[in-house]
């Protein structure tokens, strides 16, 4: 009963709400009320960055109770609730959250980084095996001219392919693929988003 | 295996062998160890054998022979026979799914037959032969099987087509002696022959009235354990869904045979590709990190006027101009972007430039507090705090609309904070294009473009950007773009390098250069080799064994 | 007159409201195939009845900006896999490196069980946030992947470079992956560790190859037309310079 009257409210104010700001863009003298309704959406997408954080919480405390790999997530926890605490209590940039900062998060997160690098490297080194394809060798082939252009290799450059063949294959080939993708995702994205307006695609209440 | 010595016809029904009676008092005598002389076998009989001489098969029909064959249609012996596989017919639509997406759909019949309702009956019944074949199989060993029958041994898919699996209609189904009628629960015989090969009949039956014939009964041990036949509808509604889900059970069931069957995948190969590569890589880029190597050449400016222009707009900005720093970087690439941030921030700083800034990613206002403490520290604006951070952003695109259009109103000063706005970099700011110069830290370029679509058209002065290098192709239609979208860029190690050349100055990317250098040809020496050995091992590799086929044992 | 932005939103509007109606039931209308959806279909399949898992990742986008589009495509292959293999044995889970999607997978999934009339098997856990920054998100869903039983990981939404750590962490449990990203980096990432990658605009058809309903198949066409114009516009802007200069 509560989904067959929230519905069509929820849709209602989707559609009414994203019409609105369509409508604003394209006439004047509406910004002010565009600017006090996207404020709003701001406020809300804060207010929804702590649900993502009680969520991450709930999650990991049912796997505690649940007994499953219940080490990672009790350490999870103790380090968020710690963090949460310490930068409510001193300020973002007070020296503790931004010890925490700079030598936890910082150094995960790059070490992440250099772990794709390596495992990308792996992946294009056995793309061989998985796309066998003449869709996969230009791709390869592409990939070296650019690896081989993008400068020195052990020290020495290929002025012949650092200067005259890698920005070729730049300024043109790839700028050219990666527009039409663009144009492609432009249209897919515009099209979701009138889907979306019209309510004829509702994330919302499935 | 050892065959025991049993009597033959122990297992016989009370039927079959009052049959026996009957052919032994017609012919006067009893013939158990040879082939029953034809003149002297009932005319059903005759033709059976006929029909099923040896040599004959099932892909080349028999001929019309003389006598009431004549008029039988050829498929008749298939009756006797186990009803083919219902897989087959579903391994054609596993290999062409029909359109639309099925399992999305409301499951509704495709078909639009009658439903069955004796076919609710005949599955459960279908599956009561089996039963029996499960109780009796620790005495197969001890019964002479006979030799697997010809539809076995065509296993080749593509003869099944021909012979329906459940459409039989009964009334075309020929007369047939009441006997073999009576042995018709083969019809509800099961879709799929889950038995395996031993259990299977090994050949025609040397003696008897069945001598010389295959597949006319089951083992003679099955025909003991048979009981009365029940007559089912043959008729299966199977809705598109349960085609589907059945589908998926036999390929699920398919590609797990196939799994146990499949070589094991080079593992040693490739872990040791993995290995050595990852070894290569991490050693090229510490070596001349450790040795503090500067050996590789620096590339030229001519090679990037965007990072000329960008130094050229900062170098003649006035002592206290207010610039906008847009911290919308990840930790991820911090390593990669800090030595341009730094190199082309040093700048700014060096021109006195009033720095504000600003973020709408979460982790921004500590990334550059880090940095600036980190790789400017020693500048005296950074450290007497000649600088204002305003935080993080919420809201994204959104955000930064709202920001274009009146940013007092969204940067809010937070409780215990003195408002911003009165402090001096930002006494003389109303509107975005009021800042001498809006410079976007980013680490893809998406951030960048969310800037441009939503700022840029508003700024007479262009945005500048310095990101990672993976940013630089798409950053470069818009650098292309008349009148520029985006007036400068420096890009990843290299675009610091550049900067750094254009100040006359040494530093944290030059340090990186060398180690650049020589992960990038690390890089490629793996992807050459790699490429190779999958190529090769790809050539090498041994074909996976069709399904079905006999694995050698 | 010149052709801005505005009149394209206007146009794509208006095809899209008259693809709704016309030619809806035509049975010629069919859209090309597309490998990767015919995979992860079949890979549904497989996953309900050997019950395994499936993953889906929304990405790190949010709603509140241009790779929202994305994220809706991602929920609504959520929506249709969740109505496949909701009542499984292991339920689809729903990823994501933002709160706001995190809030719309769950009410996704909740309709859907609702939908199967099996509210009492929805649980708010199915959709989780695993990170806030991409790399956490990433880190988050490693573990998910790693120590549980995910057969496939659809990867739909806003990703960049961490969808690369996301797809060869599915490898290594040889679960199948499929991705798509409206990011460039996240499509060439993806291309070369993902089985099924989605290249362009084939992120948003996710909806009109899952049967999401007419309005998913009539954006999609209208999707096509307005390409083939742009096409032609770019081809006639540029040609005709070239002319003018030949004559």
């Amino acid at each position: 009963m509560t989904r067959r009257f929230s519905l069509p409210i929820a849709a209602a104010v989707a559609v009414l709400g994203g019409g609105f700001v369509l409508v604003s863009l394209l006439m004047p003298g509406l910004e002010e009320m565009r600017s006090r309704v996207l404020n709003w959406a701001v406020l809300l997408a804060a207010l929804a960055l702590l649900l993502g954080l009680a969520n991450l919480f709930q999650v990991h405390w049912q796997k505690i109770r649940e007994g499953n790999q219940r080490l990672y997530s009790t350490v999870l926890l103790i380090a968020m609730l710690a963090t949460f605490g310490i930068t409510l209590w001193e300020g973002s940039r007070a020296g503790i959250p931004m010890w925490i900062f700079s030598h936890i998060q910082l150094p995960i997160e790059t070490s992440l980084m250099a772990g794709l690098a390596a495992s990308l490297t792996l992946a294009a080194a056995r793309l061989v095996q998985r796309r066998n394809t003449p869709l996969g060798y230009t791709f390869l082939v592409t990939l070296f001219i650019l690896l081989l252009g993008s400068g020195p290799l052990f020290g020495q450059e290929i002025p012949f392919l650092t200067q005259r063949v890698a920005p070729i294959i730049n300024n043109f080939l790839a700028t050219g693929a990666m527009r039409g993708l663009l144009i492609g995702v432009a249209l897919g994205s515009m099209l979701t988003g009138l889907r979306v307006l019209i309510g004829a695609d509702r994330p919302y209440g499935g | 295996m050892s065959h025991g010595h049993h009597d033959p016809e122990e297992n016989l029904p009370d039927w079959l062998r009052a049959l026996r009676r009957q052919q032994e008092e017609q012919a006067g005598q009893s013939q158990p160890a040879a082939a029953p002389d034809p003149a002297e076998e009932p005319d059903w009989l005759q033709e059976i054998r006929q029909r099923y001489r040896p040599g004959a098969t099932k892909a080349e029909p028999q001929e019309p022979a003389a006598g009431p064959s004549e008029e039988e249609p050829a498929p008749a012996l298939q009756d006797t026979q186990p009803q083919l596989p219902l897989r087959l017919e579903l391994a054609e639509e596993v290999a062409e799914p029909p359109e639309p997406w099925l399992p999305f759909e409301a499951e509704e019949p495709l078909e639009t037959e009658p439903v069955d309702e004796a076919l609710e009956l005949a599955e459960p019944q279908a599956r009561q032969p089996y039963g029996d074949i499960q109780e009796v199989e620790p005495a197969e060993d001890s019964l002479d099987l006979p030799a697997t029958p010809t539809f076995i041994d065509e296993s080749d898919e593509t003869a099944f087509p021909s012979t329906p699996a459940f459409s039989e209609d009964p009334d075309d189904l020929p007369s047939e002696p009441g006997w073999l009628e009576s042995l018709r629960p083969i019809e509800d015989f099961p879709h799929e022959d889950a038995r395996s090969a031993a259990m299977l009949p090994e050949g025609p039956p040397q003696e008897g009235p069945l001598a010389g014939l295959s597949d006319v009964l089951p083992t003679s041990h099955l025909v003991g354990q048979i009981g009365k036949s029940v007559e089912y509808s043959t008729r299966l509604q199977v809705t598109g869904s349960q085609r589907q889900h059945a589908a998926v059970l036999q390929e699920l069931l398919q590609s797990e045979e196939q799994r146990s069957a499949d070589p094991v995948e080079r593992p040693l190969g490739n872990r040791l590709l993995g290995l050595l590569g990852s070894l290569l890589l991490i050693a090229a880029v510490l070596v001349p990190l450790v040795t503090g190597s500067q050996s590789a050449g620096r590339p030229d400016s001519t090679q990037a006027p965007e990072v000329r222009n960008i130094f050229n707009s900062i170098d003649v900005l006035p002592a206290g101009a207010p610039v906008l720093v847009a911290f919308d970087l990840q930790p991820a690439q911090y390593g990669e972007v800090a030595p341009a941030v730094s190199a082309v921030l040093g700048h700014l700083l060096d021109k006195q430039a009033r720095l504000v800034l600003l973020s709408t990613q979460e982790s921004g206002p500590a990334l550059a507090e880090r940095l600036l403490a980190e790789h400017l520290g020693n500048t005296p604006l950074v450290s007497t705090g000649s600088y204002l951070n305003l935080g993080y952003l919420s809201g994204g695109s959104a955000a930064l609309r709202s920001l274009t259009s009146d940013p007092r109103g969204v940067v809010l000063s937070g409780p215990g904070r003195s408002d911003p706005w009165q402090t001096p970099a930002l006494q003389s700011i109303q509107h975005l294009r009021d800042f001498a110069m809006i410079l976007v830290i980013a680490s893809d370029g998406d951030s960048v473009r969310v800037w441009i679509e939503q700022a840029g058209t508003q700024l007479p002065a262009g945005l500048y950007a310095i990101t990672s290098a993976q940013a630089q192709p798409l950053l470069r239609t818009y650098l292309q773009s008349s009148p520029p979208s985006l007036r400068g860029l420096v890009s990843g190690v290299s675009g610091a390098v550049i900067y750094e050349r254009l100040r006359g100055d040494v530093g944290l990317g030059r340090h990186y250069w060398d180690a650049y250098s020589y992960g990038l040809g690390a890089m490629v020496l793996v992807i050459l080799f790699g490429s190779l050995y999958s190529r090769l091992a790809q050539t090498t590799e041994p074909k996976p064994a069709k399904p079905g086929a006999p694995s050698g044992a | 007159m010149t052709f801005s932005a505005e009149h394209l939103v206007a146009v794509a509007l208006l095809l899209l409201l008259l693809l709704s109606f016309v030619g809806r039931d035509n049975p010629k209308r069919a859209f090309r195939s597309i490998p990767a959806f015919k995979e992860l279909r079949r890979t549904i399949q497989l996953s309900v009845e050997d019950g395994s898992q499936l993953q889906i990742s929304l990405g790190h986008g949010g709603l509140l900006g241009p790779h929202s589009a994305a994220a809706f495509a991602g929920l609504t292959l959520l929506n249709q896999m969740a109505d496949t293999a909701a009542d499984s044995d292991q339920p689809p889970i729903a990823t994501g490196g933002d709160a706001t999607l995190m809030l719309l997978a769950q009410d996704t999934l909740r309709h859907a069980y609702w939908r199967l009339k099996l509210p009492e098997q929805y649980h708010p856990h199915l959709g989780r946030v695993t990170g806030l920054t991409p790399f956490s998100y990433a880190a988050g869903s490693l573990a998910l992947i790693l120590d549980g039983s995910v057969s496939a990981s659809a990867l739909v939404g806003h990703h960049s470079q961490e969808a690369g750590l996301i797809s060869s962490a599915s490898q290594l449990r040889s679960a199948f992956v499929l991705g798509g990203s409206p990011d460039l980096s996240g499509q060439a990432l993806l291309y070369a560790s993902a089985q099924e990658p989605l290249l362009g605009e084939e992120l948003y058809a996710a909806g009109a190859y899952s049967q999401a309903g007419p309005a998913h198949q009539a954006s999609l066409r209208a999707q096509d037309v307005l390409r083939w114009v742009i096409i032609i516009a770019i081809l006639i802007s540029a040609g005709l310079p070239l002319l003018e200069s030949l004559l």
